[in-house]
């Protein structure tokens, strides 16, 4: 395919609130799980919450607030982002932009407070009527109304997923001529349906997860806004996608095909769309949950597939699995490895998975040569996604 | 973006066919017609057909009309799910569960909580796996979704299927948005064989006011479900003259462009 161009992006998430505070988490090895209590919920586990959510003020209108929204309206604010959006609205015209937001939850945990407050009909009570809320387009609609964009806007909603999978609908938005920009972006937050459900599953660590470590006990839930500006490519730009893979393991609903064979495909494809040979790629950023089947399966397929001179991490351990967001945050840590040269490492792990250990990168690498990356994200339903990025 | 249509599934109130919707056009709808049943897809077997939620079963169903009139392996089907408010039933059983005092969850419930299970359950039950993607845009899901299915057939050069779906429901869920009748649909969209008709579509700016059906019986269905805006593109689809529509792509962005279908 033809390159499409990362123009802006920005990221917010446990680990740092905006690109600055990002990389000085990673450059001073601060992970953001934290063992935090979350308010009516006494699990034991770590959470990878944004903190500043708690702290700083955003004024959201009443119709529009949930916690969902209010972490949109908190990364937007990152980096400069609104004014990226301005500036490219302005070039373009906003009905020339489009807008593609991918989440899981999208404002459940608005409409889980609200159930605990109908009244003696089973009706919601006033302030929790919010017409543009309790849906899955919750955030795409809130984003859209925040930017003024005026293009074409929708929500991608398959579960982790769900903000990988926004580059292809840009990219194909962009081949076809229905945007000449678009803004693309994953927001997920924590709420309780995430923690109990996960915990209904046996799927959360009760530590900070440690992907690929062969002592790993589940995930650590977590909560992320990143967006990013794509256009066709120009050749003053930097970094690049070059490719995307969708595929289906049409396996089970929450277990990964044993062999992997949705995720391979997924890899060729966006591997095979960038035309980038596999003994090019230098880094993996690893979908990497730190749950035992899913790591097991993606650590066979890193020894099946990579050269043995690609390096790996799952940034997981800094971020905590941000579900819906979980592409859009992984695809900004790779962009910005390839931009700074800086790997992030596998942290929290000490006794890797013998598949991978020789090139799982535990503690931060800086690597001066990275050119070409790929970022996998797999969800439930079996959905699955990989990029490939490149820097020229 | 220039686009075929090869086949279409239906399962709403008296509506429960292709053939039956154009029998219907043609003379008269059945006024007296009962909501829906929960339809029996085969495809579904029994004993996951009892556990499925209603959304599964309905696309499965939806699917394989559509399928069967395309002539269509489903196995060979790129696929859009799409929902303005998702399966209602599962966000009321997660939510009436977190507000009592136990808070604990059915772990089959919550992995079906996502909204890409009926992406899920027919890749598995169908073997497929190509892109498959689940989109919302609200009430306005059905133009958004028919512009990703025409640009992922076009980008995959290969048959795809929107399935839209929703639920009917009462409070509270309907206190922000009343669906009183379920309804879904399918719809393979096609670059490559011989469609029954062709969609030309473009994005356009400035505003449209949103089509209605022309006929009484698929107003009322429209107003009843958002997902059933679907059959006023079958109304036209169904009509042998060319046609054209102007849709608005969003509600809560008045400013939002519309996207325009000529049909021939």
């Amino acid at each position: 395919m033809q390159p499409i161009s990362i123009q802006h992006y920005t990221l917010t998430c446990a680990a740092g609130t905006g690109m600055d505070a990002i990389r000085q988490s990673i450059a001073t090895g601060r992970s953001g799980l934290s063992n935090i209590e979350w308010p009516e919920c006494e699990l034991n586990t770590f959470l990878g919450r944004v903190l500043d959510l708690d702290s700083i003020h955003l004024d959201l209108p009443p119709e529009w607030i949930s916690r969902n929204n209010r972490l949109a309206e908190l990364g937007l604010n990152q980096d400069g982002f609104s004014v990226a959006v301005e500036n490219i609205k302005a070039k373009y015209g906003s009905g020339r932009c489009g807008l593609v937001i991918g989440t899981s939850t999208s404002s459940i945990g608005r409409t889980e407070e609200a159930y605990k407050h109908l009244d003696a009909n089973q009706n919601y009570a006033k302030s929790f009527q919010q017409e543009y809320i309790h849906n899955p387009h919750a955030p795409g609609a809130y984003v859209q109304h925040r930017l003024d964009i005026q293009g074409p806007a929708l929500t991608i909603s398959t579960a982790c997923s769900s903000s990988a999978k926004v580059f292809a609908t840009a990219t194909r938005w962009l081949e076809q001529g229905l945007a000449d920009a678009v803004v693309i972006g994953g927001v997920d937050s924590l709420c309780q349906s995430i923690m109990h459900g996960f915990n209904s599953l046996q799927l959360v660590d009760t530590q900070p997860c440690k992907p690929f470590d062969v002592n790993r006990g589940g995930i650590s839930l977590g909560e992320a806004a990143g967006f990013a500006i794509v256009t066709r490519a120009s050749s003053s730009d930097a970094i690049h996608l070059l490719g995307y893979g969708e595929s289906s393991d049409a396996f089970h609903m929450s277990s990964a095909h044993p062999q992997g064979l949705g995720a391979k495909q997924a890899i060729d494809a966006a591997l095979a769309r960038a035309e980038v040979p596999i003994d090019q790629l230098d880094y993996v950023n690893l979908h990497g949950t730190g749950t035992k089947t899913n790591d097991d399966i993606e650590a066979q397929l890193c020894q099946e597939i990579f050269d043995a001179q690609t390096i790996y991490s799952s940034t997981k351990g800094w971020t905590g699995h941000t579900l819906g967001a979980a592409g859009i945050c992984e695809a900004v840590l790779t962009i910005d490895a390839l931009r700074t040269g800086i790997v992030p490492g596998n942290i929290n792990s000490s006794s890797p998975d013998p598949r991978v250990a020789k090139q799982l990168v535990l503690d931060n690498s800086r690597e001066q040569a990275i050119r070409y990356a790929l970022s996998n994200s797999f969800g439930f339903g079996g959905n699955n996604c990989s990029l490939v990025f490149g820097r020229t | 973006m220039k686009i075929g249509i090869t086949g279409i599934g239906l399962w709403g109130q008296g509506i429960t066919s292709w053939s039956e919707f154009t029998a219907g056009l043609n003379g008269a709808f059945d006024l007296s017609a009962e909501p829906p049943a929960t339809p029996s897809p085969a495809n579904i077997p029994a004993r996951e057909r009892r556990r499925a939620p209603l959304t599964v079963k309905l696309a499965a169903e939806v699917i394989n009309q559509a399928a069967t009139m395309a002539n269509t392996n489903q196995a060979e089907l790129c696929s859009v799910f799409s929902s303005a408010v998702g399966d209602s039933n599962m966000t009321d059983y997660i939510c009436r569960t977190l507000s009592g005092p136990d808070k604990t969850m059915s772990p089959t419930k919550f992995h079906n909580s996502v909204h890409n299970t009926t992406s899920g359950y027919w890749s598995i039950s169908a073997e497929n796996r190509l892109p498959s993607t689940f989109i919302s845009a609200y009430d306005h899901s059905f133009p958004m979704a028919l512009l990703e299915a025409a640009s992922v057939s076009l980008t995959e050069h290969r048959p795809t299927v929107i399935v839209i779906y929703d639920v009917a429901f009462g409070a509270p869920i309907s206190n922000v948005y009343p669906i009183t009748e379920t309804f879904a649909a399918a719809i393979i969209v096609d670059s490559v064989n011989s469609p029954m008709r062709t969609l030309d579509m473009e994005i356009h700016t400035g505003s449209a006011s949103k089509p209605t059906a022309q006929n009484d019986y698929l107003q009322q269905r429209t107003k009843n479900n958002p997902s059933a805006d679907t059959l006023i593109l079958c109304e036209a689809l169904a009509a042998s003259t060319t046609g054209k529509l102007c849709w608005p792509i969003s509600r809560s962005q008045p400013k939002a462009g519309y996207l325009a279908i000529s049909i021939t």
